[in-house]
């Protein structure tokens, strides 16, 4: 009984960084004042606060969100408190504290809407449900896009041999799940003389040696559309391209409807039928939020030319990996650049191109 | 759980919050200047050496290559003129096409663990290398010279008469191994212009800031530089499987279309 009592509610909200959570709960808590003169004495007796939490309720304005979030807070508080003062059954800290962080983050607002603080938050929780779930210490940024860039990509035929060491390190790098198997590259096997742009006799599913007589490749990723599609047909606006030309997921405001998924021409974006995979020794730990963090079942996800990566400066996982040099990546706003020198001076052509998308992801050839 | 022990919890996780916010104070400067050259160089070069592949190991030793807007001549390291002998006849569109300026490194080819520990000149010390020989019979068995057996060149066509471990450039002159892509240049000028200019090779570290790209022969072998033929990694699970292990098999619509190669979604 009294260890229960050492850790209290106000304690673990606390002690996981939870501002928002520990205000709230000191709304709903009687004035400490009346209960305990001392400091300490505040949040010890948690019993006996529903009258106070319904008052609060009753005259506080709120928006529906933070109103049905208050009001399973008080649920939740009048549990724990119940719980805190006749303990049934042995629920680890870590359970309960994974179990609040969860409620909080079943009740925070779209990314775009957020404050600075309230992004720190959920970071922040995040961080902490994933430290909890055993997943080590992970970083989780919301780096917004720099000015005066666009990203744009360049992929050259001639050079791709097969090798797929891109999609080998997409899958590290995205904290892709293993179970599934999921990929954001497609590299297709084409034979020469085929339509270049053509890809219905095309096989992304080779396992012979590689490059192949008579062949050529031609891979497939998220195209960062300058007219996406996908976009578009969002009903809840989950989805949406930032500054710098890169379209995003919001991934716990996605409701999992897959519009997006039917919206795109190029197959670019891979639903999560189950909880997504990922082996903590495997993980990688630099996160973004609208990139590689780890994202759950029943929503959508898709390539983000490595946002974690770019808007820090360095190349996509795929274009660092690639052994042949046949992804140029860079700043269509910087006329220096190689991606411009590349649009310039080759032949390019990007696919589907009728369509009207506007592709920022090209071909070209030697 | 006992006060002690939460305490340390409490401890650890404050340690933690420290780490986070040290960890994001640097970002709040890259996300406020103006344009990609402001990204501070110190995060670049940090996040660089933590990054994947051929981003972990930033190279130390590095040539810089520039490239004045003039026609077709080079300035080469230490402001040298450089002078690219076009093979083809024609006075080309390549050789006066305007070259626009670019300045970057190349990772130095003497300083690769793959380099003999032997120089050279230790067995070739004042001599010419054999003549009329493109297959080494005999010496050098590491090598495989399908290049010089293809194009009809003998060691010499690349390599200095008098000392072996520098490349002669036609017209006089040579140059170290280093600087490679000179001499490939001399017919693969199509090919050095691209990499001159980024549509060829290989950039590293990161597409923001210095622009490091490796050499020639850091992808191909000079002797015989066509890729090699491999198995390709990360195979595609085939649809079939997958949606069944993945519980899927019955969501999609029998009318829905099939992508080529497969979906995994």
């Amino acid at each position: 009984m009294t260890e229960r009592r050492e850790l209290t509610f106000a304690d673990v909200l606390r002690n996981a960084g939870m501002r928002e959570a520990q205000s709230r709960l000191e709304q709903l808590m009687p004035d400490p004042a009346t209960l305990a003169p001392s400091a300490e004495g505040r949040g010890r007796d948690a019993c006996g606060c529903g009258d106070s939490a319904s008052n609060t309720l009753m005259h506080k304005p709120m928006d529906r969100r933070r109103a049905l979030g208050t009001l399973f807070g008080a649920v939740a508080v009048t549990t724990q408190a119940v719980g805190a003062c006749a303990p049934m059954t042995p629920e680890s800290d870590e359970e309960r504290e994974a179990k609040l962080l969860q409620r909080e983050e079943y009740f925070k607002g779209n990314y775009r809407r957020m404050t600075p603080e309230e992004r720190a938050d959920t970071v922040r929780r995040l961080e902490r449900l994933a430290e909890l779930r055993g997943m080590g210490d992970v970083r989780i940024r919301t780096g917004d896009a720099v000015p005066g860039v666009m990203y744009g990509y360049a992929f050259n035929i001639s050079k791709c041999k097969g090798f797929r060491n891109c999609v080998e390190a997409c899958v590290q790098e995205n904290n892709l799940d293993r179970a599934s198997a999921v990929q954001y590259i497609r590299i297709f096997e084409k034979p020469d003389g085929e339509s270049i742009d053509a890809l219905e006799h095309a096989d992304a599913t080779y396992g012979h040696a590689v490059p192949a007589e008579g062949h050529h490749y031609l891979g497939t990723q998220c195209f960062q559309c300058a007219n996406p599609p996908c976009v578009y047909v969002c009903p809840v606006q989950a989805t949406w391209q930032e500054p710098d030309g890169l379209v995003v997921v919001d991934y716990d405001w996605c409701i999992g409807c897959r519009y997006c998924m039917a919206a795109c021409p190029y197959w670019a974006r891979r639903f999560n039928w189950a909880e997504p995979e990922v082996p903590a020794e495997e993980l990688n730990p630099k996160q973004h939020y609208l990139g590689n963090r780890l994202r759950k079942m029943g929503v959508v996800e898709k390539c983000t030319f490595c946002i974690q990566r770019t808007r820090e400066g360095r190349l996509p996982a795929c274009a660092e990996s690639c052994p042949t040099g046949a992804r140029v990546f860079g700043n269509l706003l910087d006329p220096d650049s190689e991606i411009r020198w590349v649009l310039e001076n080759k032949q390019v052509f990007r696919l589907k191109e009728d369509l009207g998308t506007e592709p920022r992801f090209w071909y070209f050839m030697d | 759980m006992t006060s002690r022990a939460y305490a340390g919890v409490v401890v650890l996780w404050v340690v933690a919050a420290a780490l986070a916010v040290a960890w994001r104070l640097p970002r709040a400067e890259i996300a406020g200047p103006n344009g990609a050259d402001a990204l501070p160089t110190e995060i670049r070069e940090q996040d660089a050496a933590a990054s994947l592949g051929t981003g972990d190991t930033l190279p130390t030793d590095l040539a810089a290559v520039t490239i004045e807007p003039v026609q077709g001549e080079w300035r080469g390291p230490g402001e040298r003129d450089f002078y690219v002998a076009l093979r083809t006849g024609s006075e080309g569109s390549y050789r006066y096409r305007p070259f626009g300026r670019a300045v970057f490194d190349v990772t130095l080819r003497l300083d690769e663990s793959t380099m003999s520990q032997e120089p050279c000149t230790s067995c070739h010390q004042g001599q010419e290398p054999a003549r009329g020989r493109a297959d080494g019979e005999g010496v050098h068995q590491n090598i495989q010279p399908l290049h010089p057996a293809q194009t009809g060149a003998q060691c010499r066509t690349c390599h200095d008469d008098d000392d072996v471990s520098r490349l002669g450039l036609e017209g006089g002159g040579t140059v170290s191994l280093d600087h490679a892509y000179r001499l490939c240049a001399q017919c693969h000028f199509r090919q050095v212009e691209s990499w001159a200019y980024g549509a060829h090779g290989k950039r590293l570290v990161g597409w923001s800031g210095r622009r490091v790209v490796v050499g020639c022969a850091d992808c191909h072998d000079p002797h015989r530089p066509a890729t090699e033929t491999r198995p390709p990694m990360a195979g595609l699970s085939l649809p079939g499987a997958l949606n069944a292990e993945a519980g899927g098999a019955g969501a999609h619509g029998e009318g829905e279309a099939e992508p080529p190669g497969g979906r995994n979604d």
